[in-house]
């Protein structure tokens, strides 16, 4: 289509269920036009959106990039592309091209923005069904936030604090002296492997380099390095399972990690098997431990499970948890390959 | 968010890329209109209805998730003193009646009346 504006994207991304953000600027680049999907994004940044300065609602630490793109755009004539925080929301990033309103003689802005990062934002289906798209994303991105808290809290917090009272207890006089001061470097160098740990949960694999068979692979062996259980990955039709769509391998993977991390804290598991299988139609993964298993009605559904369930309906997929005290627990996730997004 | 007194507020619901290219600029050109939201689906525009008060809506019927005569009905319901222009390519006689019936102002034909809709709202404006 010869569009008068580029909004192209904008039909893509609605058949392809992302979030696109769209804003025109008058010739004070103060805001005139925004679509909902930009409502709901920028309600966080507390500022009355209509007439407000573009720059009003972009993070402090980039509001100076994004006066100098729409500088540069006025002054060259030119779309330029420019990433910038959401105001309020330092984790989520937003990629805007910035171009001359066409036809336009009044120095009219269109701003068109996708998001760039965020795994809430790309993994999930931004138009989810029956749940609410906006506001399934806003949750998840709560909840990751609120598991990054506790896990700085309980366990960085804690090990520096105790590196922090050892510290105190420094003193050459004493004959401790040395016993202390390398207690105090243990302690430091426990903190270093919890933020590596956590980091390492954050950051997602390169699919296109280790596929989702060598990332779980990889978590597997890290864990064995470690020791904390026996555990074998099994996996048939390795090019079926590195076909699935990314978002669908993303899902895939956290699902394992959130299991692995119940059986590490709760399990107190010997062994642990992963089994991946796809095949035309659907995927299916099962992670079977032998730990102490847990009654299902009796026991509240932590964070960890809850994300697992969430994260299979937003592909209209399917949880399956078979447990009972003493007899481990077996999790299957079914889900289906193709659009069906619910 | 509050509305000025004297400029407008308008809420544009159609999921058509066609109709949100050409509607965009001429809303804009509106001397009385001061700021233009856009929702492609009724979940959307309900959203936006409840965080912002536009002045007008312009509603299309057929949208991807619900009717607008739905949509049309819920504003009439919860937010009275909204002006709602009905804009449809079923211009049928019995759409025109439902439309009138559940409290919509005007009722434009998209293939036949399209210009007129901005004119239309800038005099009601």
């Amino acid at each position: 289509m010869n569009s008068p504006i580029h909004l192209d994207q904008w039909a893509d991304s609605r058949k392809q269920h992302r979030a696109f953000y769209m804003a025109t600027l008058d010739a004070d680049s103060r805001i005139t036009f925004v679509n909902a999907p930009f409502l709901h994004t920028f309600r966080c940044a507390k500022v009355a959106i209509a007439r407000a300065e573009f720059t009003s609602l972009i993070h402090a630490a980039d509001q100076e990039r994004i006066k100098k793109a729409i500088g540069d755009c006025r002054e060259q004539q030119a779309a330029v592309t420019v990433a910038a925080r959401v105001k309020n929301n330092p984790y989520q990033w937003v990629q805007w091209q910035i171009s001359l309103f066409p036809r336009s003689e009044n120095g009219r802005l269109l701003c068109l923005g996708e998001d760039v990062f965020g795994e809430a934002l790309q993994a999930m289906p931004q138009d989810v069904g029956s749940n609410g798209n906006a506001e399934a994303i806003i949750r998840a991105q709560e909840e990751e936030r609120a598991r990054l808290g506790h896990e700085l809290h309980d366990n960085v917090n804690q090990i520096l604090a105790s590196a922090q009272l050892f510290l105190g207890q420094l003193d050459p006089a004493n004959r401790e002296f040395t016993q202390v001061k390398t207690r105090t470097a243990e302690i430091l160098t426990l903190a270093i492997e919890e933020i590596r740990h956590l980091s390492r949960d954050m950051v997602m694999p390169d699919f296109k380099e280790m596929g989702l068979t060598g990332s779980i692979r990889r978590l597997a062996e890290d864990l064995q390095y470690c020791k904390p259980f026996d555990i074998r990955f099994l996996y048939d039709n390795q090019r079926s399972i590195e076909s699935l769509d990314e978002h669908r391998k993303i899902t895939l993977f956290r699902i394992v990690q959130e299991q692995i991390k119940n059986i590490i804290k709760y399990a107190r598991a010997k062994h642990v098997v992963i089994d991946l299988h796809a095949d035309a139609n659907h995927v299916r993964l099962e992670i079977a431990d032998d730990g102490r298993g847990f009654d299902p009605a009796a026991t509240r559904r932590g964070l960890g499970l809850s994300n697992i369930y969430k994260r299979t309906r937003l592909y209209a997929g399917e949880v399956q948890l078979e447990t009972a005290p003493g007899r481990g627990c077996t999790l299957i996730v079914h889900l289906p390959r193709n659009g069906s997004q619910p | 968010m509050k509305n000025n007194n004297t400029k407008k507020v308008v809420l544009v619901v159609d999921d058509s890329l066609v109709v949100l290219e050409r509607m965009i600029p001429m809303l804009q050109d509106s001397q009385n209109i001061d700021f233009v939201i856009h929702a492609g689906t009724y979940r959307e525009a309900l959203a936006v209805l409840d965080e912002l008060k536009p002045d007008y809506i312009l509603l299309d019927i057929q949208l991807p998730d619900q009717s607008g005569l739905e949509l049309l009905q819920v504003v009439k319901e919860k937010y009275d003193h909204i002006i709602v222009f009905m804009m449809t390519n079923q211009a049928t006689e019995h759409h025109r009646k439902i439309c009138r019936q559940l409290g919509a102002s005007r009722f434009f034909d998209k293939s036949m009346d399209f210009e007129r809709i901005p004119e239309a709202l800038a005099v009601a404006c």
